[in-house]
């Protein structure tokens, strides 16, 4: 081999060799392109989108201020405080603020956005005594206003992700001062990475032979958020500064800001991330973003750094001096004076005794939220598309129907092993159908076995105004005063099985007029009623009522041995407390998209499925249960005004307690009981109606008084004979009657002088 | 004249004493006397068994709650927008502050005959039957509310094409 061929050759080697680092370096630089192309890809698309996973919000009701309103004052006052008001001495100057002296109020209300219209944000003033709300003024000639709902729960994806948006209108005061200051001072100027920063860094992580300190602008944080793992590796920093300055490249810095405020990771909550400022606002200081103060913008910033570690709820010291040295930072740089930063370091953290927290507050009714929900809508849709639902939940009633339904369980198990006794709780709006409340059971956090909606127990003597009003249906056979026979008997089957019911006193009452059956729940009486009417009768109107399935034709249905849960049974008295109009049972309002595009309507519905009349007089059976009959205890809890109607229903030794009822204002159905059908010694009275009447005194305000249908009379009856009779005589009794059925004969009054004096006075005056 | 005022006020004295012992406290329904119902009441059904004594109580609690034609203030008001709604073509927007004026006065005959209003516009005249009704349940014997329930009943049946149960709506109008 020659000398010039061996040049030739290394020659050709180095060429060879710069070509294939120049291959490689094109290849690289290909690649590179090719990632760059698909880091931007990723960038956009996530960004573009916008759409973060948007758990949808369940709010309760909202209350409505208005004269007359049924809220009192302490109502208000909790209702202001639950939305996180802030009381204030003098007038209330922003939003979200109120002042209380005694029973007047001034009120700066924060507007809402429902899905009938924006409510906007007024200066009420309110007065209310110990019930209702006597005095109401707002601007304009408006005579009621709502204050925004209370949000009852999330629905969240499964893995936990939480937020609530905000808008960068929405910012408190000096916020992004204060963020800049502390997190990105650059931010104004960079583009996305700032390589000083980053050298700083590098030399820093050099030197600890880790990566122990980043340089990170707001933009790499959002991407790192966003993007990727938070995994600390180099290869990750390029990524992420690659992605930083596409980012720049291709959003404006407002866009940026606003998103790095909703992403920005502020805490945890067992399973669920708070992410955003919107979020970290409600969960540590109840209150909307734009509504913090200062110290706590200044705390919530400082805890970017480090939300674990800076919890004001477990590490208040560090969380209080990291968020000092903020308020130092701020009048270091001037943007606030050295004396404000020391009188607002005075400041505690004020940070909310519990959290916003509101996955487990009701899941009984979230449970019913959900089913409701899920015949229109896929989980998916609900976890992730921000949905708005408004529910029918009345926040306070309630929170009065659970302590009252767990503080009488206690009372009621005295003598018996504690804890084993369960019941549940449904509260509707009589005339609404709307459920306000449910109870499933003692532990009312516990989102265990929902006994409203689950728990299907018989229903006793519940069952029996069907039967009553299977037989007021018929004028020209039964009216309310018709003899019924209250004796034994004994019914024979082609099985050779007998039956032979007994009243629950174990004693007969021989001839009862028809309505004392009802109101004093005559077994007898009832099964022979019904068993002349016919089974198939009865369970007719128990269908007509709203009873879904068709229970087993037996003669024991008559005395309730069909099973039932309480929201079925609701759903049967809802009929009854409407005057004879079914409607349904609604827990939602409606459901909106995140803009307030209304997306579902649930509107209230009705069918007339029984005539007025003899729904009247079945009012007045009922009403007469609960003054005379098995319900009379109750008005030693509720006031005497209060007219109501319900039944009582006890089964065999006292397995089951329960009651449905009315007032005016509430249908309520509660039910007492053992998970394991333990005997007990309750009855539908002594047990459920104790629960049901000390809800309805804290609750009900309106009695329960029927318009008489122009098809009803009233007449005075001799209780003895059953023949019409005058005003005041003795034994006389006031009762309807459908026109035409009422009593031919007239008797004379069989009294004594003092109602004879008193009719002679009732003729002068 | 100076004697006739202590008579008169001692012998009402002594009714209301003897009233106050007898079980007697609510006036039956009068018929025909004006546009409020009395309330059933307790009191009147009671057979002399009953002897507990109770507080008197304002009379006019009831009487409100009775009467199918009283309205409060603030459910007027969305009522009346309810309707401005209705004109505009908004019915969902009706529908709701409606159904916020039943919440409020769900006793009232007028709050029921305004939905039937909006579902005899929207075109579903058998939804609309069933509020007419309602509020049909809730007039008693306010003549002019009644009067307004079967007129509305007969129109809407008759757009149903049940022209036997406009008949018969038209002629229970008539009747009041």
């Amino acid at each position: 081999m020659s000398r010039k061929a061996g040049r030739k050759q290394e020659k050709r080697r180095s060429i060879g060799f710069i070509g294939l680092i120049w291959r490689l370096g094109l290849v690289g630089i290909l690649m590179l392109v090719a990632w760059t192309i698909y880091l931007d890809v990723q960038v956009t698309s996530r960004f573009e989108d916008h759409r973060w996973e948007i758990p949808s919000r369940v709010y309760a009701q909202p209350l409505e201020l208005y004269a007359g309103a049924p809220v009192g004052a302490a109502a208000l006052a909790q209702e202001l405080e639950a939305l996180g008001y802030q009381p204030v001495s003098g007038a209330p100057r922003d939003a979200g603020q109120f002042q209380r002296q005694g029973g007047r109020f001034r009120i700066r209300t924060r507007g809402f956005h429902f899905p009938d219209g924006r409510e906007p944000a007024r200066n009420l003033r309110v007065t209310a005594d110990s019930g209702t709300i006597t005095g109401f003024e707002a601007p304009g000639e408006t005579a009621l206003a709502r204050l925004e709902p209370r949000r009852i729960a999330s629905i969240y994806p499964g893995h936990g992700e939480d937020r609530v948006l905000v808008q960068l209108d929405d910012q408190p005061e000096l916020f992004r001062e204060t963020l800049l200051t502390v997190e990105d001072r650059g931010f104004p100027s960079h583009y996305g990475v700032e390589p000083s920063a980053i050298a700083r860094a590098f030399i820093a992580n050099l030197q600890a032979g880790r990566v122990v300190q980043g340089g990170s602008t707001l933009t790499q944080q959002l991407v790192k958020n966003f993007w990727l793992s938070s995994e600390q590796t180099y290869w990750r920093k390029f990524n992420e500064a690659i992605m930083a300055i596409l980012l720049e490249a291709r959003y404006s810095k407002e866009a940026i800001l606003e998103a790095y405020m909703n992403e920005a990771y502020l805490g945890q909550s067992g399973t669920r991330a708070i992410h955003g400022f919107g979020l970290a606002s409600r969960f540590y200081f109840a209150k909307p973003f734009s509504e913090l103060e200062l110290h706590e913008t200044a705390l919530l910033v400082g805890m970017v750094r480090g939300p674990g570690y800076y919890n004001p709820r477990t590490r208040p010291e560090q969380a209080r001096a990291r968020r000092d040295l903020v308020l130092e930072l701020l009048a270091d740089r001037g943007l606030i004076t050295e004396s404000r930063a020391t009188s607002l370091k005075r400041r505690t953290l004020d940070v909310a005794a519990a959290p916003d927290e509101d996955t487990h507050r009701y899941p009984a009714f979230m449970d019913l939220v959900r089913e409701h929900l899920s015949r229109d809508y896929r989980d998916e849709d609900l976890e992730t598309a921000g949905l708005r639902i408004f529910t029918t939940l009345d926040p306070r009633l309630q929170a009065t129907a659970e302590s009252r339904a767990s503080g009488m369980m206690a009372a009621l198990e005295q003598g018996q092993e504690a804890g084993t006794l369960e019941g549940a709780v449904v509260i509707t709006g009589r005339e609404s159908g709307e459920v306000e409340a449910l109870v499933g059971g003692r532990d009312t956090r516990f989102p265990g076995f929902n006994r409203a909606m689950n728990a299907s127990r018989p229903i006793g003597s519940l069952v029996k105004p069907a039967t009553y009003l299977t037989a007021l249906e018929k004028p020209a056979r039964y009216t309310l005063i018709s003899p019924l026979k209250d004796e034994r008997f004994r019914l024979e089957f082609d099985n050779g099985d007998t039956w032979s019911p007994a009243n629950f006193s174990g004693e007969s009452h021989g001839q009862v007029p028809l309505h004392r059956a009802l109101s004093h729940s005559y077994n007898q009486a009832s099964v022979r009623l019904g068993l002349n009417l016919g089974v198939p009768a009865v369970t007719e109107t128990l269908q007509r009522l709203g009873m879904e399935d068709e229970p087993p034709q037996y003669p024991s249905l008559l005395l309730g041995s069909v099973e039932m849960t309480p929201l079925e049974v609701a759903r049967m008295y809802q009929t009854i407390a409407s005057g004879g109009f079914r409607v349904p049972l609604r827990s939602i309002r409606s459901v909106t998209t995140p803009e307030g595009e209304v997306l579902s309507r649930y509107d209230l519905r009705m069918e007339q499925v029984v005539e007025p009349g003899p729904m009247h007089l079945l009012h007045y059976a009922m009403q007469e249960v609960m003054r005379e009959g098995t319900g009379s205890s109750v008005y030693n809890l509720i006031p005497e005004r209060l007219h109501t109607a319900g039944k009582t229903g006890t089964t065999n030794e006292g397995r089951d307690s329960w009651f449905a009822g009315f007032t005016g204002d509430h249908l309520g159905v509660v039910w007492v009981g053992g998970d394991d059908y333990d005997a007990t010694t309750l009855t539908g009275g002594s047990g459920a109606l104790q629960i049901w009447g000390r809800i309805m005194a804290d609750s009900s305000t309106r009695a329960f008084s029927p318009v008489v249908p122009g098809s009803v009379d009233y007449h005075w009856v001799d209780s003895k004979t059953g023949g019409i009779t005058a005003k005041g005589c003795d034994g006389a009794r006031r009762i309807p009657f459908i026109q035409g059925s009422e009593p031919q004969e007239e008797v004379p009054c069989s009294d004594g002088m003092g109602n004879r004096i008193q009719r002679w006075f009732q003729q002068v005056f | 004249m100076t004697i006739q005022p202590w008579i008169r006020w001692g012998s009402m004295a002594l009714a209301v004493l003897l009233l106050a012992g007898c079980s007697v406290r609510f006036q039956p329904p009068e018929e025909d006397t004006g546009t409020e119902v009395e309330p059933i009441g307790k009191r009147t059904e009671e057979s002399a068994e009953v002897e507990e004594p109770s507080e008197d109580e304002p009379p006019s609690v009831d009487r409100q709650r009775e009467s199918g034609g009283r309205v409060p203030d603030a459910a007027r008001g969305l009522l009346a927008s309810a309707d401005s709604a209705l004109e505009a073509g908004n019915d969902g927007r009706a529908l709701d502050l409606i159904q916020r004026a039943q919440r409020i006065a769900p006793d009232a005959a007028a709050v029921y005959y305004a939905l039937g209003r909006v579902y005899r516009e929207k075109g579903n005249p058998a939804r609309a039957e069933q509020f007419v009704l309602k509020g049909i349940s809730k007039a008693g014997n306010d003549r002019a509310l009644r009067q307004e329930g079967w007129s509305e009943l007969a129109a809407i049946r008759a757009r149903m094409g049940d022209q036997a149960g406009a008949a018969d709506a038209r002629e229970r109008a008539g009747q009041m």
